[in-house]
């Protein structure tokens, strides 16, 4: 087994991957990455299943050694990724020797990025997951995230490094977390429980996410939106990306670590494709939304599958040990 | 008994990976053993791309992947096997017996129910153990079970001013809802005992003890009972209400 330590934690960072999907039924919340694309990217590119669990940095990064030859991607946010004290690229391979130190620099784009290790973090997995949901306390690394002098185990990668050498994402693959890049949203369900002008505000106005926005939801500011009567519903389903508003009249944006019911009426729901973006997205940022249909949703979530399984097809590895 | 009805269930989309089956808006068991029925009849059917059934109190989440199965076409085949959704189904279920400290410490607003209700707190206490609650979801955010329907004499609005932390193993009600809570969150409900049984732990499989659909059966015990309590209690407990 490898290991990396971490030296200084940063603003918050936390071991996770895909999340706890199958345990929803049992009213767990799925948790997770905030950016799956960013995550999945940054597992194809060292080699990994694109569920491996990697490093989620927010905003401030850690700084942490590697303890042994090891290989690397950072991908997400730009947060000026280091390595030794030098600017490094992101969206490719980056190799390791023992003893060096990545850390991280200004903010320059984004919120998240993610330390994608060949062979991936190895932390126990709690209900299918190895994601932490610092809410509860379990899952990840001690079920919280990183301090300083942690050491994260690695699992020991099966297949030759080397073969990794060169591997970097075109450019046209590269996610732009452009800050005015609208965020599509499918209307409804409870569309007809707002007043018609509250619906035509929510997707002509600008909102602007609140300090209180964290892994579980994003709250906005902006236009307060009036219900017909009430904002209150029978407890249902809620999922990461379902956008509620709740009395006061202020949207709130379900994330990641959103729990799997909720009691108040949905004005829309945002695209799968779009909801990376919004991840990205840090207290202070505009948010644009525009409608549009399921179809339109369903052939752009077709369409980044597709991107990213020609991705992996083109990052195959020839041999497994 | 088959059910004649064209109005339910209705579809509707949830984003692009989820379809809801909306049945009639209200709180019943009748509404929430046709959404087990539906979805057991899902199951067994076996539709291509579907991920997972979340049932709610009056509709069923239906999540597919949208890369195997369209919208328009789930809900086609949704609406194949409608017709069969019953509210007489034989599923599996099960009651689970909650050892309960009421009122006190335990349950600290037993008394102001009492007062609005126009009850004495051990009327309420009797009230709230004297039935069995159906367990119609499992939500929040880890495991917490919605369960009705209470005594129509204890049913209040939330609180206006929630509580900023609530103990894990409270015993709150809102409405005509009883729950426990599963960790330390905020709530707004009303806090009426304690149970120092685990009723969700992330480290067992499955990781809670109710599923929707079956019974819980709140029995009083004394403050003493619930403060020694420990793994051998536990086990003497599930030999003695729980095999």
């Amino acid at each position: 087994m490898e290991y990396v330590t971490i030296l200084k934690p940063g603003l918050l960072t936390t071991v996770q991957d895909l999340g706890r999907r199958d345990y929803r039924i049992y009213g767990v919340s799925i948790s997770g990455v905030m950016d799956p694309l960013s995550f999945r990217l940054g597992n194809i590119l060292v080699g990994n299943n694109e569920n491996a669990a990697a490093i989620e940095v927010t905003m401030m990064g850690p700084t942490l050694k590697f303890e042994s030859k090891t290989a690397f991607s950072i991908t997400g946010g730009d947060l000026s990724p280091k390595l030794n004290g030098n600017r490094i690229d992101m969206w490719k391979v980056i190799f390791v020797e023992a003893g060096d130190e990545l850390s991280f620099g200004k903010h320059v784009s984004g919120c998240r990025s993610y330390i994608a290790i060949a062979g991936g973090i190895n932390v126990p997995e709690v209900m299918g997951s190895r994601s932490t949901f610092t809410r509860g306390n379990y899952g990840g690394y001690k079920g919280r995230a990183l301090k300083r002098d942690d050491k994260l185990n690695v699992n020991i990668p099966d297949f030759d490094i080397n073969q990794l050498q060169g591997r970097r994402l075109r450019a046209k693959d590269i996610p732009v977390f452009d800050k005015e890049r609208p965020i599509r949203f499918t209307a409804g369900p409870h569309t007809d429980r707002f007043e018609e002008k509250s619906v035509e505000l929510f997707s002509t106005s600008t909102y602007r996410l609140s300090n209180a926005s964290d892994r579980m939801g994003y709250r906005l500011d902006g236009e307060q939106l009036t219900h017909k009567e009430g904002a209150d519903i029978i407890s249902d389903f809620i999922a990461p990306g379902t956008i509620q508003v709740p009395g006061n009249g202020f949207p709130i944006i379900h994330m990641a670590d959103c729990g799997t019911s909720g009691g108040y009426t949905k004005i829309g729901v945002i695209i799968t494709s779009d909801l990376p973006y919004v991840a990205q997205k840090k207290p202070g940022d505009t948010i644009n939304f525009q409608v549009c249909d399921i179809q339109e949703a369903q052939n752009e979530f077709r369409k980044i599958e597709k991107t990213i399984y020609d991705i992996e097809l083109n990052n195959k590895l020839l041999i497994r040990n | 008994m088959s059910i004649e009805n064209n109005e339910y269930p209705y579809y509707y989309s949830m984003g692009d990976c989820a379809i809801v089956a909306q049945f009639e808006n209200i709180i019943s068991i009748e509404v929430s053993r046709k959404i087990q029925s539906f979805l057991h009849m899902i199951k067994k059917h076996d539709i291509q791309g579907i991920t997972e059934l979340l049932p709610a109190y009056n509709n069923l989440t239906i999540v597919y992947n949208p890369m195997l199965i369209k919208y328009d076409e789930l809900i086609m085949e949704l609406k194949k096997i409608e017709k069969d959704i019953s509210d007489d189904i034989q599923v599996e279920s099960k009651t689970v017996h909650l050892p309960v400290a009421f009122g006190g410490e335990y349950g600290l607003d037993i008394d102001e129910i009492a007062e609005r209700a126009d009850l004495t707190s051990a009327e309420v206490i009797k009230m709230l153990h004297s039935k069995s609650y159906y367990v119609y979801m499992i939500g929040f955010i880890a495991g917490y079970p919605y369960c009705g329907n209470i005594d129509e004499k204890l049913r209040f609005k939330r609180r206006s001013n929630p509580r900023m932390s609530v103990k894990k193993g409270t015993v709150q009600i809102a409405d005509k809802q009883v729950g426990i809570f599963t960790m330390d969150a905020p709530s707004g409900w009303h806090l009426v005992g304690w149970t120092p049984m685990e009723v969700f732990n992330p480290h067992h499989l499955p990781p809670g003890l109710l599923n929707a659909g079956d019974y819980v059966k709140l029995e009083p015990v004394s403050a003493d009972f619930v403060q020694s309590w420990d793994e051998e209690r536990q086990k003497e407990w599930n030999r003695e209400w729980n095999m």
